[in-house]
C-alpha cells in the first residue's frame, strides 16, 4: 500500500505542462488479479487469478473522465478432509470454499500526461459489490449471497498508441459485504489489472 | 464499429464463466453429518433394534423400494458393529428395544419447501403396516435440532427414542442422526458407507457410553 501512496503522489508532482492528446472516451478490459485482504481471508486466503474488469470512461476535458466499471474475481481454497464441529454435532468433510464478487462502480478519474504515449491517473469509484460465498462438499453446497456498499482509489497508467492502448492498474476495494456465519465483517482486496483499451 | 458490441458482451460472458468453482480436487468420500438431542442422556439406552433391509425414500414410482439385499446387509452389519462396540445390546424389535435404529436412503425427494420426514406416510417401512409398530397419529419429532434438506443420494441412520415413546403426545423422539453422501456418484458406495458409518460413530463419542464390560 505504501508504494502505491509514493506513485500517487509522484503523480501528482509532475509537471502538468505536457497535454494529453484529446480523448472523449475509452472503453476498457483487462485481467484483474485479486489478493484478498483482512476479514476476506478468514474465508478464502489465496489470489485469485480468475477475474476482469470491463471498464468506460467520458472524458469532460484531457484531465479529467467519469465512468463506470463491472468487475469480478473468483477466489478458491481446498481444504482436506477434517471433522469440523457444529451445533449439537459434528461434519466430517473435505471441501471447496469460493467467493464469486461483482463490483459494480461508478469511477472518476484525474490524468497526470506525461507524453502523448503515457497517460497515468488516479481515480475513485463508489458504488456495490455482489458477493457469493459459499462451500462446496461432495454434492452439497452451502452458500451466502449478500450486496454491499463498496469504495475504492485506484492508479493506473494507459499507454496509448493511435486508437488503443494498454492499461495498467492497482486499486484497493473495499465493500461492507459481511458475514456472521463465515465470520468476517467487511471485504477487501488489492486488485491489480493489465488490459487493453479502445480511445476514441 | 463491429467490434463494439462483442467488446461490450465479452465482459457478461466472462463474468459468467468464473461465476463456479473447479470442483476437480474434492474427493470421492462421503460427506457425514452428525447431530444429537442435546437433552438425550445416551447412558440411558441399553438396547437397540434395528431391520434388516434398507428403505428408499422417493418420490419417484419407479425408484426401487429397498436397497438391493447385499448392498444392504453390508452396511447394516457395520453400523451393528458400531452400535455394539459403542455398548449398546442388540434385540428383536418385540423385545422391546430401547433405540429403534432407522437407516434409509432419500434417493430423490422433492421437499418443496418443506423437510423430508414427509416420508412419514407410505414410507416402505419397518414393521409394517405401521413404522416400528406405532400405528395412528404418532410422528417423529426432530425438536432440538437441524433438518438437512440433502434429498439425493444421502444415507440416514436415525436412533429413535423407543424407550420414552409417549402416548400423550404419540410423539417419537429422534434423539441421533447421520447423514452420509452422496452415495449415488461414488466409484464405491457400500465400501464408502461403511467407512462413512465407521466416520460417524468416530465423531460421535457421546454414544461410547456404556462401554461393553
Amino acid at each position: 500500500m505504501r508504494y502505491l501512496l509514493y506513485f500517487t503522489f509522484a503523480l501528482l508532482l509532475l509537471n502538468q505542462s505536457v497535454e494529453a492528446q484529446r480523448y472523449t472516451g475509452l472503453m476498457g478490459l483487462s485481467w484483474n488479479v485479486s489478493v484478498p485482504l483482512g476479514q476476506s481471508t478468514n474465508f478464502v486466503g489465496e489470489t485469485s487469478l480468475r477475474g476482469g474488469q470491463f471498464e468506460f470512461r467520458d472524458f469532460l476535458n484531457s484531465n479529467l473522465s467519469l465512468g463506470g466499471s463491472l468487475g469480478w474475481n473468483g477466489y478458491q481454497e481446498y481444504e482436506p478432509r477434517e471433522t469440523y464441529p457444529i451445533d449439537n454435532g459434528a461434519i466430517t468433510t473435505d471441501l471447496t470454499k469460493f467467493v464469486y464478487t461483482l463490483p459494480v462502480l461508478f469511477n472518476v478519474h484525474r490524468y497526470f500526461p506525461v507524453s502523448e504515449n503515457v497517460l497515468p491517473y488516479i481515480g475513485a469509484g463508489i458504488g456495490a459489490k455482489y458477493s457469493r460465498h459459499a462451500i462446496y462438499y461432495s454434492i452439497y453446497t452451502t452458500e451466502e449471497n449478500k450486496w454491499g456498499f463498496a469504495v475504492r482509489p485506484e492508479i493506473g497508467v494507459i499507454f496509448p498508441i493511435n486508437d488503443v492502448g494498454i492499461i495498467l492498474a492497482a486499486d484497493y476495494l473495499w465493500a461492507t459485504n459481511d458475514s456472521s456465519i463465515l465470520n468476517f465483517g467487511n471485504t477487501s482486496s488489492l486488485n491489480f489489472r493489465l488490459g487493453m483499451v479502445l480511445l476514441r | 464499429m463491429k467490434k463494439i458490441p462483442f467488446f461490450l458482451a465479452a465482459p457478461f460472458l466472462l463474468a459468467s464463466c468464473f461465476s463456479e468453482p473447479d470442483l476437480s480436487g474434492l474427493d470421492d468420500e462421503l460427506v457425514v453429518i452428525t447431530n444429537f438431542d442435546p437433552q438425550a442422556d445416551f447412558t440411558n439406552y441399553a438396547t437397540f433394534a434395528i431391520p434388516d433391509s434398507i428403505g428408499i425414500i422417493t418420490d419417484n414410482d419407479d425408484d426401487e423400494e429397498f436397497v438391493d439385499d447385499d448392498k444392504a446387509i453390508t452396511v447394516l452389519s457395520s453400523i451393528r458393529t458400531n452400535m455394539l462396540a459403542a455398548g449398546f445390546t442388540e434385540v428383536e424389535r418385540e423385545e422391546d428395544p430401547d433405540l429403534g435404529v432407522n437407516v434409509f436412503v432419500l434417493e430423490n425427494l422433492n421437499v418443496g419447501g418443506s423437510f423430508y420426514p414427509g416420508y412419514w406416510w407410505g414410507y416402505p417401512g419397518y414393521w409394517p403396516p405401521c413404522y416400528w409398530g406405532y400405528c395412528g397419529g404418532w410422528f417423529p419429532w426432530y425438536g432440538w435440532g437441524t433438518i438437512y434438506t440433502y434429498t439425493t443420494g444421502t444415507l440416514v441412520i436415525e436412533f429413535i427414542d423407543l424407550k420414552n415413546a409417549s402416548e400423550d403426545n404419540q410423539r417419537l423422539d429422534i434423539i441421533w442422526t447421520a447423514y452420509m453422501g452422496e452415495v449415488y456418484t461414488a466409484r464405491n458406495p457400500v465400501q464408502e458407507a461403511v467407512t462413512a458409518v465407521d466416520q460417524a460413530f468416530r465423531q460421535s463419542p457421546y454414544l461410547f457410553v456404556n462401554p461393553q464390560p
